[in-house]
């Protein structure tokens, strides 16, 4: 089963996450921060990871920067959920080497089409 | 007769002896008297009894009786050596003088004898000596008139010499005078008593185109144009003070022209007081005439020029105020006219200090350049500083002591303008980051409850029969808490709003302090999804007090919900209560992320978040919610933080017990 790592502070928008993806077929971890999303990285080796951008002690940014820095995490495919409404903004976060971005509220079957998008190519 | 007959010889010569009137004796070598005549008694005044057999020494004088033997024994050798004028004894002690002549013979006897005979020149002598001396006497007269006429004849001739040459000096000096007149470029013109003209020179014949023989005799007033005939003949009739005098007149030509003139005349006085002569020395003024009108025309043109303008224009020297035009002195500051002139320019400096530093500075733009600008403020009369463009140029910049021109254009308007536009930009900007800052808020902070919400209705409507009752219960509180939260954030966007234009009001009621705090700890708690810890130390005396409900429900839940968002989860905040009898204190303590120092000023305003809150939502209204709500009860809020350890809010609400 695909593993799919959630990094989230919202505790509502998470669990909704969680759910969902569940539901579809796939097996999710969980993460409220930065922090605590690159430890799960180390720890359950996902195949994808979902993470809002901003979040209290490591925000996406330093996530995805702290991944491509580490070689067996470089290539892993990481979709940003931003509430940037931001053309330029999310672009330069697609430069940073995000696979993707999604603009909340999230359209949970974009979403999907998203994740199986970037686990196609990966 | 026959001569050579002895006896008649011897009568003769006896005879010749008796009658002669000269006197003769024979002095024998004893030298005694061996015979006298007559006259020779009646000379010596002696009788011839006494005579013979006498020492001659008894008519002889002192000097000879001295030397008595060598006198007789020069007589009888004829000496050559005696003179022939001797002085003869008397028998009263008088002495005669005598003619003498000697021989001495030698008698038969063997025997010497010296006949001398006497002449009495006494009064011959006398007279001679006499007329020698109306002789003397008359030389010498004569010599001294020679000597007074030859005096008076040098002195004569002393003066005419020096007359002779005195003319020359005189002559030399008439031509050099004359030389001087006559090159001089001004006019000169001699008058005698009479006002006649006894001579005019070249120049002046020049200037009125006459000759001098026509102006002689004539007066000068003749020549002077009538409209100044009678200040002159005022002053050109004789007068017993001798007058010096100058007048601007004009004098007529020749040819009927008119030539303004300087005439400078000056009276000389004989001693009794009357005029001699005077002179006048006239100056073609006619070119400084025309420069005159030229320049009062230019200066006029010059006033008007000055006066008219809108700048203000000063002449200064030496730091003083020499003169000003009418804009500068009255128009743009204030003082009355001519007030300014003799002032030092210290009067319409800001302040003695801006006086002093400036000098220096001046200065040294002055001797660099020329001029100098600055923007300064200037002191008016009434004290009041206007903001001007201040230019000063040097008149001569190789001599700045000479002076400066400074022209002031009053800025105050433009300054102003300048200063709202700086306002107005400011207000922009500020305006401008508080959009974007609310823009940024709410992109985030309302996308955060919508995704739940959209999240929670699409696994609802999409995967409804799927989940269980309490997932889907689970969901249903989702997009509750979402739109509650929502709601909040729109009524905090609101109120601030409300409060901004000034609608929010305050209306105290009594009220019931323990059960308002009470209702609002438990909002707090149920809206942040953390359970949250908060402790209450409840220090009130007396529970009820005038106080605005809403108000202080906004300030104790904004600041309960900040404490608690921004703690760490399970670190407890504190609410302290507190009250004296005029005012109630609370007390709001956390241990969460603390305010970063920079942050502190802006703590209050809106939209305003912490650069340290990270993914941490918020709106940033709370705490200038409560600002407005603490201001509009009137009461002050303090805040103490440090940064990672925590924070204390502290707010004093005037309460009075109802």
């Amino acid at each position: 089963m695909t593993k799919i790592l959630v990094v989230e502070d919202d505790a509502a928008i998470l669990a909704n996450l969680s759910r969902f993806l569940r539901l579809e077929g796939f097996e999710v971890i969980t993460a409220r921060n930065g922090a605590e999303g690159l430890s799960a990285v180390g720890e359950h080796r996902p195949d994808l990871v979902l993470s809002d951008l901003l979040m209290p002690e490591m925000d996406g940014e330093t996530l995805l920067a702290a991944l491509r820095a580490d070689a067996s995490s470089a290539d892993l495919p990481v979709i940003f959920l931003t509430a940037s409404a931001d053309r330029a903004e999310r672009d330069a976060k697609l430069q940073l080497g995000a696979a993707d971005y999604l603009v909340k509220p999230l359209d949970l079957q974009q979403l999907l089409t998203a994740v199986r998008r970037c686990l196609a190519s990966a | 007769m026959e001569p050579g007959h002895p006896d008649l010889e011897l009568d003769l010569l006896a005879t010749v002896f008796d009658v002669a009137r000269i006197g003769i004796c024979v002095i024998d070598d004893a030298g005694r008297f061996a015979r006298v005549n007559p006259a020779f008694c009646a000379l010596v005044q002696y009788p011839a009894e006494r005579l013979v057999g006498e020492s001659y020494v008894l008519c002889a004088p002192e000097s000879v009786v001295a030397v008595q033997d060598r006198f007789l024994q020069a007589i009888l050798d004829d000496s050559p050596k005696i003179p022939r004028e001797w002085k003869i004894r008397r028998s009263d002690n008088t002495l005669l003088d005598a003619l003498v002549s000697f021989r001495s013979l030698m008698h038969g006897d063997g025997r010497r004898y010296a006949v001398v005979t006497f002449s009495d020149i006494t009064e011959s002598k006398r007279s001679n000596q006499q007329l020698e001396l109306l002789n003397r006497e008359l030389e010498q007269r004569i010599a001294e008139r020679t000597a007074e006429l030859t005096e008076k004849i040098d002195a004569l001739t002393t003066e005419t010499s020096n007359r002779t040459r005195a003319q020359a000096e005189l002559l030399e000096s008439e031509r050099k005078y004359h030389r001087v007149i006559n090159l001089t470029r001004e006019g000169f013109w001699l008058i005698n008593g009479r006002n006649e003209t006894i001579e005019v020179n070249a120049a002046l014949c020049r200037m009125l185109g006459y000759t001098e023989d026509e102006m002689l005799g004539r007066t000068p007033l003749e020549f002077v144009d009538d409209r100044y005939r009678p200040v002159l003949e005022a002053r050109l009739i004789p007068r017993p003070i001798p007058a010096e005098a100058s007048y601007e007149v004009e004098l007529k030509c020749r040819h009927g022209g008119r030539m303004s003139a300087a005439y400078n005349a000056t009276a000389v006085m004989s001693e009794s007081g009357e005029r001699e002569f005077s002179f006048a020395l006239i100056t073609d003024i006619s070119e400084r005439k025309r420069l005159e009108t030229e320049l009062q025309r230019t200066l006029s043109e010059r006033v008007a020029i000055l006066e008219n303008s809108l700048v203000g224009i000063a002449f200064v020297r030496t730091r003083t105020f020499v003169w000003m035009n009418k804009a500068f002195e009255q128009d743009m500051l204030g003082f009355d006219e001519g007030e300014l002139v003799g002032e030092s320019v210290e009067v319409v400096y800001p302040t003695r200090a801006v006086y002093e530093q400036m000098g220096p500075i001046v200065d040294a733009a002055m001797a660099e350049n020329g001029v100098f600008r600055t923007e300064n403020r200037v002191r008016r009369k009434d004290g009041a500083l206007i903001w001007c463009l201040v230019s000063g140029r040097a008149i001569d910049r190789h001599d700045v002591p000479r002076g400066t021109i400074w022209t002031i254009a009053d800025i105050t308007k433009r300054k102003e303008a300048e200063a709202e536009v700086l306002q107005a930009l400011e207000r922009e900007k500020e305006l401008s980051e508080l959009k974007s800052r609310f823009v940024s808020m709410t992109s985030h902070e309302f996308r955060t409850p919508l995704a739940g919400i959209m999240s929670s209705i699409e696994l609802l409507s999409d995967y409804g029969e799927r989940l269980d009752a309490g997932e889907r219960a689970e969901l249903a509180d989702v997009i509750k808490s979402s739109v509650r939260r929502m709601t909040q954030m729109l009524d905090q966007v609101l109120l601030i709003g409300r409060s901004d234009a000034g609608r929010l009001e305050f209306r105290p009621q009594p009220l019931e302090l323990k059960s308002l705090v009470t209702q609002v700890i438990e909002e707090v708690r149920s809206l942040e999804r953390q359970q949250a810890v908060i402790e209450v130390d409840w220090r009130v005396k007396g529970e009820r007090r005038l106080l605005d409900e809403r108000l202080i429900r906004h300030i104790l839940s904004n600041l309960l919900t900040n404490a608690v968002k921004y703690s760490p989860q399970g670190k407890p905040v504190q609410l302290g209560i507190g009250s004296s009898p005029q005012q109630v204190v609370f007390t709001v303590t956390d241990r969460g992320i603390g305010i970063p120092p920079e942050d502190r000023p802006l703590l209050f305003q809106s939209f305003h978040r912490g650069r340290n809150v990270g993914g941490i939502s918020g709106t940033g209204l709370g705490l200038a919610i409560v600002k407005k709500a603490v201001e509009l009860h009137g009461g002050t809020i303090q805040v103490e933080s440090n940064l990672g350890k925590g924070s204390r809010f502290r707010v004093f609400i005037p309460a009075a017990v109802p």
